[in-house]
């Protein structure tokens, strides 16, 4: 009897010390960043002439690729956490939806996040990147060379014409065009093993605010027009949200 | 336990003996110091296979070798000769550069490493009688100097070919000149290269970085009701008429031009993106001129995109004598 009542003694303190409510939070987590692209929140359709831009001009969206850099979260206490990584994103291609930062980040309270669409001077530098990527982004040297920052491609219908666009961005000319977004004063906390920041896209913003965007007047590419790329500066601006998720599932 | 000890280190000694093929103990070969042309990256060399300069040259002769074909009717060579870049008509995209591609074949039937494009031409195109190799006393002993092997595999032959194509390049034409700041272009040259270079003449997204390809797959708009392309491989609908990008390198010398080679000249070809553009549902957004029917270049344009087209030409190239034929 001795016997039994000690087994019955350690299964109950085994089952006592496996309560999950027990658990020891990490100090450190894994970050995810997860990349979703929306037309007026909806999730992008793609290859159907179905949108609509603030000037009624029917669009549809065929490629959306793009670069994110210099992230930043910003930790309630001032300290900053930085990724130094560059990250490209295909919306064809899944497996670049999903960031996986190589390092942990702290558990804990956060004020917001900044990162940089595109590139920053010091890191757009043609070839620097690896072949495959050159492949799929090389801004030419003759128009400044680098990186595209973005290319969201599809096809346009206006009262004049019908037609592919290239809405390609870059540096051009010495003008460093890419979009520091800040996402500051959106709290957060992080505080488990399975947070991701998922970083939002709404397309419709690339076409207004502060300047409407017409197929017509910019036509079907802009790589080498200034005016063009300030407007894709400055509209892009509000372009980005984001949300903090569970996870993935 | 002494006889235990004994038999545990014969053991040892045995295992030791017993490499995973048949390879001589004394098997050493020399190292292949591949020069990458100025400007161009690194090639990724899978560690499984490096160069050696006895595997180069076997790679070489198997190239020239139409013993490589089951029937013996046909060697690479039968097709890609030096004097065009390595190819000889539509059909066959030249060779040259290949080392840092990523996909093969027109229609993109083949993706991977250069070993996977090797695999494919010497299983499934030419189905390779490995017999033939290990009945030929010469063979056997340059497959034995390059790989340490005595009995030969289709394995060797793909490792063997796989070097060589890793030498098949291509760094030393004007252009290359130009950009290593050697020569200067003409005026014509200058404004072809400008054209090729913007969105005016917009060449660069697809003949895109050093290699003048972006090795994927595009439907160009040749035509209304386009050929199947990479939809024969993927079966995606939207791969309908999907072709890859050749490289523009050399592309003086391998005429006719597209997959089906429908034209003759490098002006044929220009006067196509220029004003000859079909509609069709899976038309690459990249081809953003389609809806007037092209860039419309003046004839002026025209003849200077040629002209810097041409300066992809590297006549060194089509007489390299270590890419020759070593039966000759």
């Amino acid at each position: 009897m001795k016997g039994i009542r000690f087994f019955t003694l350690i299964i109950g303190l085994a089952i006592i010390s496996c309560s999950p409510n027990d658990e020891a939070i990490p100090d450190n987590v894994d970050l995810k960043i997860s990349f979703s692209q929306f037309v007026d929140g909806t999730p992008v359709q793609l290859d159907q002439i179905i949108y609509k831009n603030a000037l009624d001009q029917q669009f549809s969206i065929k490629t959306i690729k793009y670069f994110i850099s210099q992230v930043k979260l910003y930790k309630a206490d001032n300290s900053v956490v930085e990724i130094p990584d560059i990250h490209f994103v295909d919306i064809r291609t899944p497996e670049t939806l999903i960031y996986t930062f190589s390092e942990k980040i702290p558990v804990g309270d956060y004020t917001g996040i900044s990162f940089v669409h595109g590139l920053i001077p010091e890191e757009n530098i043609t070839g620097s990147l690896g072949l495959d990527l050159d492949r799929l982004m090389e801004w030419p040297v003759p128009m400044g060379g680098g990186y595209h920052y973005a290319k969201i491609e599809g096809e346009y219908k206006t009262q004049q014409t019908e037609s592919f666009f290239n809405f390609h961005s870059g540096a051009f000319e010495g003008v460093d065009y890419a979009i520091h977004v800040n996402l500051l004063n959106q709290p957060f906390t992080i505080n488990g093993s399975n947070k991701v920041i998922n970083l939002k896209m709404e397309m419709l913003n690339w076409f207004t605010n502060p300047t409407d965007w017409d197929f017509d007047y910019f036509g079907p590419g802009i790589m080498g027009n200034s005016e063009a790329q300030q407007v894709v500066h400055d509209n892009g601006i509000d372009v980005y949200s984001f949300e903090v998720i569970e996870s993935l599932e | 336990m002494r006889v235990g000890n004994i038999l545990f280190f014969l053991g040892i000694i045995f295992l030791a003996g017993c490499n995973d093929k048949n390879e001589s103990p004394a098997f050493v070969p020399t190292p292949y110091d591949l020069k990458i042309p100025q400007g161009f990256p690194e090639m990724t060399i899978p560690e499984d296979n490096p160069m050696t300069q006895e595997g180069v040259e076997l790679g070489r002769k198997l190239y020239y070798d139409k013993k490589l074909d089951k029937n013996g009717a046909r060697a690479c060579a039968t097709c890609h000769l030096q004097s065009k870049s390595f190819t000889n008509g539509p059909d066959v995209l030249p060779h040259v550069n290949l080392g840092w591609s990523r996909t093969y074949l027109w229609d993109g039937k083949i993706s991977g490493s250069m070993e996977d494009i090797m695999r494919f031409e010497v299983e499934h195109f030419f189905e390779t009688n490995v017999d033939v190799f290990n009945s030929d006393e010469e063979y056997k002993n340059l497959f034995k100097e390059a790989f340490g092997v005595d009995e030969i595999t289709t394995d060797e032959i793909v490792k063997a070919l796989s070097q060589f194509f890793r030498i098949l390049n291509s760094g030393d034409s004007k252009f290359d000149k130009f950009v290593r700041g050697e020569v200067e272009l003409t005026n014509q040259e200058f404004l072809g290269y400008e054209l090729y270079y913007t969105e005016r003449g917009d060449c660069f997204h697809c003949h895109a970085t050093m290699f003048m390809t972006d090795n994927l797959m595009h439907n160009n708009a040749l035509d209304v009701s386009p050929d199947p392309g990479y939809f024969a491989i993927t079966g995606d609908s939207l791969d309908y008429g999907r072709f890859k990008s050749a490289t523009l390198r050399n592309i003086e010398y391998t005429a006719p031009y597209m997959h089906d080679g429908r034209y003759a000249t490098l002006e044929d070809v220009v006067e196509f993106y220029s004003t000859g553009l079909e509609k069709s549902s899976t038309v690459d957004p990249l081809m953003k001129n389609l809806s007037r029917g092209g860039v419309q270049l003046s004839t002026e344009e025209k003849a200077a995109l040629v002209a810097f087209i041409k300066t992809f030409s590297d006549p060194s190239y089509l007489t390299n004598p270590e890419l020759s034929n070593p039966f000759q």
